[in-house]
């Protein structure tokens, strides 16, 4: 059978095992609330997590054996993605913890396929051994693609920690007239843009010499 | 952040297991994790409010420096709570474990952790409750679900009661009416019996026993961050304002939480109380000293939050005020409504708070003398006087987040959103099961909004945000209302994560935005410097007919 159509055929199935090797990272008691039937609202990680494999997974099959991912796939593909790595990225997971759901796919296929004895038909077993590795190279883009995403959300961690101590002490340090307005130095025309377009204060060390 | 030592090659492909363990909860020792907790308190704030074991202390590390009796201490303090607390003893004894709380709590729902469970963070109490007061759990231990106090137990304590914002939405689920805040407040009192709090807690809480406010605000500064705000409400409107500190022989005396004073977005809506008492010409005063409503004692303990609370009555009196109104907040209001009269009452110098504007008397703050400012708004409003234009915040697509401790400590439902409805014309509702007394909490609140266990308040914010996604994915929300001065904050963050494209507003400043103010002019922009949408011609005027404008309203409660 062509790989594309036995995904298809077998989609539920596949999503199934795949969501379920994903809820064996969670601890026994938290896994029955991720699949319970409870609402995107009531339970927002399991939804998030079951919708989005499935999605990534409609995706993924889409493009098997085309040549790239047309723009608007990709997005999509990217959407998903984020989705559940934006969740997985602040939990107890390690990187490769957080990030090994991804290789799960292709255990969760190959299962799938010995289970229906897709492997054991000649002469189509090479055609879907050679697809296969197909798919898995998909599946292995996918993984690079959420290492991007995955560092996003730490860096995005840190960036949201910086601002918060700058807005907590802002107009504090704005009163104590510690703060060089930009537009003051634009006036001055002392900035080494000349006064344009310099967003950054810490390389030029005019604002340590106002201060002083 | 705690350094973890670095792992080596082999044991980094030795711990690639993606199976999470299966073993009792008993059997597994929590784990301080960096970016799940808080700096332990320092000697410095500990000594200032005269708590023991003060020493500086770092939770990462194997020794916390405990007193050799700690033990001893801990459970002599668990004795005195059971005797002192009915409550408590209750909700040691009466827990059938039924499961219905178990996915109620948002950090269980946002870390899969199963002892952030509801019911597991209380077992922890419960067993060594169970092994020291009961004969069960005396003779069959563990049988019984009891076990010793022992180190382990007492860090997998501090870490627990400090994931849990005491939001109490478990509680409405719970059969029994089990009080899951009121446990983790027992927990933090007792570890505080062996210095055992975080710095984020006890610095504010040090500061305002010294300076009145979380910061350690001076008078000067505080002046100094109004006229600011003063500055720029000018720019905007053209009107100059001049309020009053520390005057005596107002009628009114205002406390808000200090970090409406300081930190965006909350000096936005500061600006919008300024705005609306000088609109309304009201004969009210702030106070350099009674400087802060919220109180960070109250996570540390009932006694500290008592000595920090007594400073808003000493000031009314001292200044001889006629009543208090109160600003935006959360924990502030649990505090003012359910603790103050009976620890710091009662206060039979002040009078039960009356509208000077509409004569509405708000029969609600008869014990406390001290009114919610959306109360005070939406009862000016019902009686038409204000003059509002609310295609001013026609750019903005708001939805509201009830605050847990004002919507399921207070029941205040209502009145924000009809503020909201009058000065917004796009207004969408969260789905029901997040909101009202069902909301979620925003993840960082009972002192837990520091920057380094930020990935535990993304965690506990997530199914928030969830809520906030679907309502800016269905209808374009891009903004999120709330009348908490630690939302402001917390949801500023957990919004910049989550749900990128959408910011946060305490009510009074959108408030502000649509409130035509006599003599101002044209306005270009809002409170935040944004451009307007298209300006209209015609001004809205709340023009409700003014049925009980003198006098009381009947039920004598805000009548919205």
């Amino acid at each position: 059978m062509d790989l594309k159509e036995f995904l298809a055929e077998k989609r539920p199935a596949i999503v199934k095992r795949w969501f379920d090797y994903v809820l064996e990272t969670y601890p026994v008691q938290t896994s029955e609330l991720l699949k319970s039937g409870k609402s995107r609202f009531t339970n927002p990680v399991g939804n998030i997590i079951s919708e989005s494999l499935a999605s990534i997974f409609d995706e993924l099959v889409a493009h098997l054996g085309a040549e790239g991912l047309e723009p608007g796939g990709a997005d999509r593909l990217g959407e998903f993605l984020e989705n559940v790595i934006r969740v997985r990225a602040v939990q107890d997971f390690t990187a490769s913890g957080a990030l090994g759901f991804i290789f799960s796919l292709k255990k969760a296929v190959m299962e799938e396929a010995k289970g229906s004895g897709s492997l054991n038909s000649q002469p189509g077993r090479e055609e879907f051994y050679r697809q296969m590795m197909e798919f898995g190279a998909l599946v292995d883009r996918l993984a690079l693609g959420a290492f991007d995403f995955y560092m996003q959300c730490k860096e995005k961690i840190y960036e949201l920690k910086a601002v918060e101590v700058r807005s907590h002490t802002y107009r504090l340090l704005q009163q104590a007239n510690l703060l060089v307005e930009k537009k003051e130095e634009e006036e001055k025309g002392k900035s080494p843009s000349g006064g344009k377009d310099c967003n950054d204060c810490s390389g030029c060390g005019e604002d340590q010499k106002s201060k002083n | 952040m705690a350094k973890e030592k670095e792992p080596k090659p082999e044991e980094l492909f030795q711990s690639i297991d993606y199976k999470a363990p299966k073993k009792f909860w008993m059997d597994t020792p929590a784990q301080i994790r960096p970016g799940m907790f808080c700096w332990g308190a320092k000697a410095k704030s500990l000594n200032t409010v005269g708590f023991p074991n003060a020493r500086d202390w770092n939770p990462s590390e194997e020794n916390w420096k405990l007193p050799d009796n700690w033990q001893e201490i801990l459970i002599e303090g668990l004795r005195e709570r059971l005797d002192k607390y009915r409550s408590l003893r209750l909700f040691m004894d009466i827990c059938v474990r039924c499961g219905a709380c178990a996915d109620k709590c948002h950090f269980y729902i946002g870390t899969g952790d199963p002892k952030n469970m509801p019911v597991l963070r209380a077992e922890l109490m419960r067993s060594v409750y169970r092994k020291y007061f009961t004969t069960g759990g005396k003779v069959l231990g563990k049988l019984a679900g009891a076990r010793e106090l022992d180190l382990q137990v007492l860090k997998e304590w501090w870490y627990y009661f400090f994931q849990c914002t005491e939001c109490r939405r478990c509680s409405v689920f719970c059969p029994y009416g089990i009080d899951q805040a009121e446990i983790t407040m027992a927990g933090r009192e007792l570890l505080n019996l062996i210095g055992l709090n975080i710095e984020w807690i006890m610095g504010p809480a040090a500061n305002c026993y010294m300076k009145g406010n979380h910061l350690g605000l001076e008078p000067h500064t505080i002046v100094n961050n109004v006229e600011f705000m003063l500055d720029d409400i000018e720019t905007l409107t053209g009107i100059r304002i001049n309020p009053s500190f520390n005057r005596k022989g107002a009628e009114i005396l205002f406390v808000t939480p200090s970090g409406d004073l300081f930190a965006d977005p909350g000096t936005y809506t500061c600006m919008g109380y300024l705005m609306l008492f000088h609109e309304l010409g009201l004969d009210y005063t702030w106070s350099t000293y009674a400087s802060e409503g919220g109180n960070f004692g109250f996570f540390t303990s009932n006694e500290l939050a008592k000595r920090l609370n007594s400073k808003i009555y000493a000031e009314a009196k001292r200044l001889g005020v006629k009543w208090i109104l109160g600003g935006e907040c959360g924990h502030m209001w649990r505090v003012l409504n359910q603790y103050m009269d009976t620890w710091n009452g009662p206060a039979d110098f002040l009078e039960v708070p009356k509208s000077p504007i509409t004569g509405t008397v708000f029969e609600n703050a008869k014990a406390t003398k001290m009114t919610h400012i959306i109360e005070f708004t939406a009862d000016l409003i019902k009686h038409g006087k204000l003059k509002l234009d609310p295609s001013r915040n026609d750019h903005l697509n708001v939805t509201f987040h009830d605050s847990c401790n004002t919507a399921r400590g207070m029941g205040v439902f209502e009145e924000p959103r009809y503020v909201i409805n009058n000065i917004c014309r796009n207004f969408f509702e969260m789905p029901r099961e997040t909101i009202r007394e069902q909301t979620f909490c925003c993840g960082s609140g009972s002192g837990l909004n520091a920057g380094e266990d930020m990935e535990l308040r993304l965690r506990g914010g997530l199914a928030r945000a969830n809520a906030v996604k679907y309502v800016h994915d269905k209808h374009g929300v891009n903004m999120l209302a709330n009348i908490c001065a630690i939302d402001r904050a917390a949801l500023t963050t957990s919004m910049n994560y989550w749900v990128p494209g959408v910011t946060v507003a305490g009510v009074h400043e959108l408030l502000a935005n649509a409130l035509v103010m006599t003599g101002e002019k044209p306005r270009e922009t809002d409170l935040r410097g944004e451009p307007l949408p298209a300006s209209e011609e015609d001004v809205s005027v709340s023009a409700r007919a003014v049925t009980q404008a003198e006098g009381e309203t009947a039920g004598g409660e805000a009548n919205v």
